[in-house]
Order: C-alpha cells, then structure tokens, then sequence
C-alpha cells in the first residue's frame, strides 16, 4: 500500500499509508455520532503509534486531512460567502507553536520522566496522568511507563508516595498554563469569522479534527453514486480509492463530458 | 524472529515491573505511621497516601456535591486499604485518622484558601469522648442510634451517589438537600422499633429504612437530627484552628502549601 513520509513537530519521522474511502466512511460515521472515543481509536488503528505526543498526533491527522481528503476548509462568513482557509498553513503554526516540555520530577530515590501526554482522546482525568508519566525510576531500576497495561500503570502508582503526585500535578498545572489555547485560524471581521482557538492539553484537539473530517453523509454517498454510475461503471473500486482521488477522476470525467458536448455543439453549429 | 524478540523484551520488561513494585514495596514498609485509634484505643500502624489515592481524590474535585460524597468515599477506603490490620474503624475515627496520614504524607502546612497558611499541628488537642451508641424514645416509637462504621458509611453513600445519578437538574434544585439528609439520617440508625416489631438497619435494606425515615414524625426525626449534629460538632472541634478555620476534609485537603 502506498504511503508517505512525514517529518513531525517533535523531529520524529512517520510514514503515513493512504486514507481510503472505507475508513473515510467509518470516519465520518463517527464524527457525524460525535463519539470522539470511537474517532480516536480508530485513528490509532489506522495512524497513531503509542510513542506520539498530542502535537504530533494533531499534526498527523491534519496532514491526512489535507493530503487525502482536501487541502482547505471553508466557513460560510457573512452573506452566505465561502471563505477558505489552508490546512498547510494551520500545520506551520503547529510546528511553529511546538514546545517540547520533558522534565524530571525527583522525590527522595523516585524519578519520574514527564513530557507532553502520548494521547489525543481523554475519557477521565486518569488519562491525562497516565498519557504524562513517560517512565519510573526508583534506584537503578527504570520502567517505561508507556509500555504498561492501565492495570500495571495503577499497580505502579498505588506505591508511589503522595509527593510525588504534587510534583506531577504541580507540572500539569504548569503545562496547561504553557499549551495555552493555541490560534489556529485568525478572527475574520470583514467576513463575520470567529477565531479558533485550540486548546492541546485536552479533548479540543480530537474535536477540531472531528469538525475537519465531519462531511455530510448524504453528499459522501453522492459521490459513491456518482462515481460508480458515472465513471467506474460499477466497478466497486470506490472504497479501496482516497476522496481526493474520486473527486479528481470526477472532474477528468466532468471535463470531458464537457468537451464532447462543446464538439457536438460546434458539429452541429457548422 | 521478530516475535521471539518482542516475547523478550515483554518479559524482560515483566522483570523490572516486578522488580520495581518490589522495591518500592519494601521501601513503602518504611513509610508508616502508628495511629491511636480513637474507637478502639488501640495503636494501628498505616501506610501513607499514595499516587493513585490521591489521583482518585482529585478527581472528585470537579463533581460538585457528589464530588464532595465520593471523596468521603475515597478517604473510607483509604482508611481500610491503608491500615496494617483489619478493623471496622467507625465514622469517629475518620478525621483523626486521615489528618495523622496527611501530616506524616505531605507535611503539616495547610492553605485553608483563604490566603492563610496554617500548621496542621496547630490543631487542638483531639477530644475523642463520642457518645457512640444511643436510644431515643417517641411515643411508641423506639430508636437505636450508632456512629457508623466506615463500610457502612460508604454503602450509604453510594446508595445515595446512586439515587443522585439519576436526579434531573431540577430535582438536584428542589430534592438534594433533602435527600442528603434522608441518608444521613439513616447511616446513623441501628434499629427502630415500632410497638413489637423492629427493623435493623442494614446495607441490603437501605430502600426499606428511607421509607421508614421519611415516615417518623417530625418531632423524632428533629431528635436523629440534633443527635447527629452533636456528634458532628464535637468531631469539627477537634480540626478547627484557633480562629474557627475548619480543616476541609475533601479533596483539596491533600493540597500542601
């Protein structure tokens, strides 16, 4: 299957497989349900590694966006006008606006590695602790924290001291206050555009990733009918192909339509 | 050849887990303090708070009023888990209990939100002469009050955290205070008995006991009530600070300066 390299904001590097319309489908499905849970997981299935923190996540998934299902977005602004904007231009501010925040947090022989939260949906506040924690060092003995079950997480946790949750809470805290919401489109007065803020550490990124993907069923379908009626004639290709690549094969079939009316017009004018 | 090398780094990976939890288990034996229990007199030793009690106190910060129950919750099981030996510690014991394990957790300084910084050891002398068991007597009606247990506090609670769930907006508005107290009431009521016949208040007949309270006269009920808040005062005394401060045992409580 095809894929592409990408260099992410943290300077990890990824390769990225194609999105099909069988997962757009799925994808729609569930920003259209507004189950971000579902979204994220099968987002995780399908791009994100356990290893990526939520900027490079954001960064991942804005980069399928644009590369496999469109490389704007559009409002309606004032008087019903379709203002534009740029995908690429949201992930230079990403990569513009990256913070890379690892610390140690020592108490007495415990050392607990910290950095931006390895996680992009959170269910409770037990997630943004768990998605914190990179590892645990007690002595000469280190635990990749990341690697654990939820249920070996909490067995570790169960016997670390209280301190050392003030030390991690008093880092989150500080975290927040640094991850502040970050302007990922500008306020459009002239248009009647809101800007729109994201805030990294929490559940504003999987949003703003379900507002990019969510896409009208019915025009979704429209396109599978016109497709397999009009250019594929049925052939069942629809699915294994990405939106961009049935939307340009609908314009190739567009255009010649158009062609071959405006020769059956010019025949018949002369 | 790639899955015999992932099968051993999971189990060395399993290695140091195990090897982790045990040191820091042994370093957690070291990490106790002996506690006078005030119900049993008796000298308990307790392992202090640790992460995951306090991640589970924190997350009761955000619920409201069923936040401020589930952290009592919270602090029960706390007392339980904690404790090196297996003892039906009463509601009498709580506060005692838990300042001593936030002390030797956290240190004694303690910010009471108002911009004062407070040493918990500043406290008075705790007085710890509860009048555990008594009978109140109306007409015919005959009632046998105990300060609860713990376990049966917690059940209590969660029946009351249950009842709460599936309030609307606009019951929590008119119905909550009430049925908060409905549920205090009974956690402190062993039995009642009414002409020959009597019920023991127990965790499994908690629907039973409500109807049961709800239907006391008023007169009665006011009794409960008082009695309660005699226990309750005497119990605030001991973690209110010189300047009437209180102590608030939630989940801010394990906030140090």
């Amino acid at each position: 299957m095809f894929n592409i390299e990408l260099d992410l904001p943290s300077g990890k590097r990824v390769r990225i497989p194609e999105l099909d319309n069988k997962s757009h489908l799925a994808i729609i499905k569930f920003c259209e349900n507004k189950d971000y849970c579902g979204l994220n997981k099968l987002f995780e299935r399908l791009y994100l590694t356990p290893d990526l923190n939520i900027f490079d996540r954001f960064y991942v998934l804005m980069y399928v966006r644009r590369l496999f299902v469109g490389s704007d977005i559009t409002f309606i602004g004032k008087d019903d006008m379709e203002i534009s904007y740029s995908i690429s231009d949201m992930l230079v501010r990403l990569e513009d606006n990256y913070i890379d925040v690892h610390k140690e947090l020592v108490y007495g022989d415990i050392t607990l590695k910290v950095g931006i939260p390895v996680g992009s949906y959170f269910d409770s506040l037990d997630d943004l602790y768990n998605f914190t924690i990179k590892s645990v060092r007690f002595k000469d003995t280190e635990v990749d924290f990341t690697q654990l079950s939820n249920k070996d997480k909490r067995l570790l946790l169960d016997r670390l001291p209280s301190s050392v949750f003030l030390l991690l809470q008093s880092y989150i805290t500080e975290l927040s206050n640094t991850l502040f919401d970050l302007t990922l489109i500008e306020e459009n007065k002239a248009f009647d555009i809101a800007e729109v803020k994201v805030n990294i550490l929490g559940n504003g990124v999987i949003h703003f990733i379900s507002s990019l993907f969510a896409y009208d069923l019915f025009s979704f379908y429209e396109t599978l009918y016109y497709y397999n009626n009009l250019v594929s004639g049925g052939s069942g290709d629809f699915f294994d192909l990405t939106f961009n690549e049935v939307q340009l094969l609908l314009k190739i079939h567009e255009e010649r339509i158009k062609r071959e009316n405006d020769e059956i017009n010019k025949s018949n004018n002369s | 050849m790639i899955q015999h090398y992932v099968v051993i780094n999971k189990s060395m990976s399993n290695k140091l887990l195990d090897g982790l939890i045990k040191d820091l288990d042994s370093l957690n034996q070291q990490n106790t303090i002996k506690v006078v229990v005030p119900s049993s007199g008796e000298e308990v030793e307790f392992s202090l708070f640790n992460v995951s009690q306090h991640k589970d106190l924190m997350k009761t910060a955000f619920d409201g009023y069923e936040g401020v129950v589930k952290s009592s919750c919270v602090y029960n099981n706390i007392i339980a888990n904690n404790s090196s030996v297996d003892y039906d510690f009463s509601l009498a014991d709580k506060t005692y209990i838990i300042v001593q394990l936030r002390k030797e957790s956290l240190g004694d300084k303690y910010d009471a939100g108002n911009d004062a910084v407070y040493s918990l050891n500043d406290l008075p002398e705790p007085q710890h002469d509860f009048k555990y068991e008594d009978t109140l007597e109306y007409k015919d009606i005959t009632v046998n009050l105990k300060i609860p247990t713990l376990k049966r506090d917690t059940a209590v609670s969660n029946k009351l955290l249950n009842e709460l769930s599936r309030f609307t907006d606009k019951q929590k508005e008119t119905e909550l205070i009430n049925t908060a107290l409905t549920y205090e009431i009974i956690k402190f009521i062993k039995s009642i008995q009414i002409g020959e016949n009597t019920l023991e208040f127990d965790e499994f007949n908690l629907n039973d006991s409500k109807k049961l309270v709800s239907m006391l006269p008023l007169k009665l009920n006011n009794l409960i009530i008082e009695w309660i808040a005699d226990f309750r005062k005497k119990e605030e005394s001991n973690i209110k600070f010189d300047d009437e401060v209180m102590v608030e045992i939630d989940a801010s409580f394990l906030i140090s300066d």
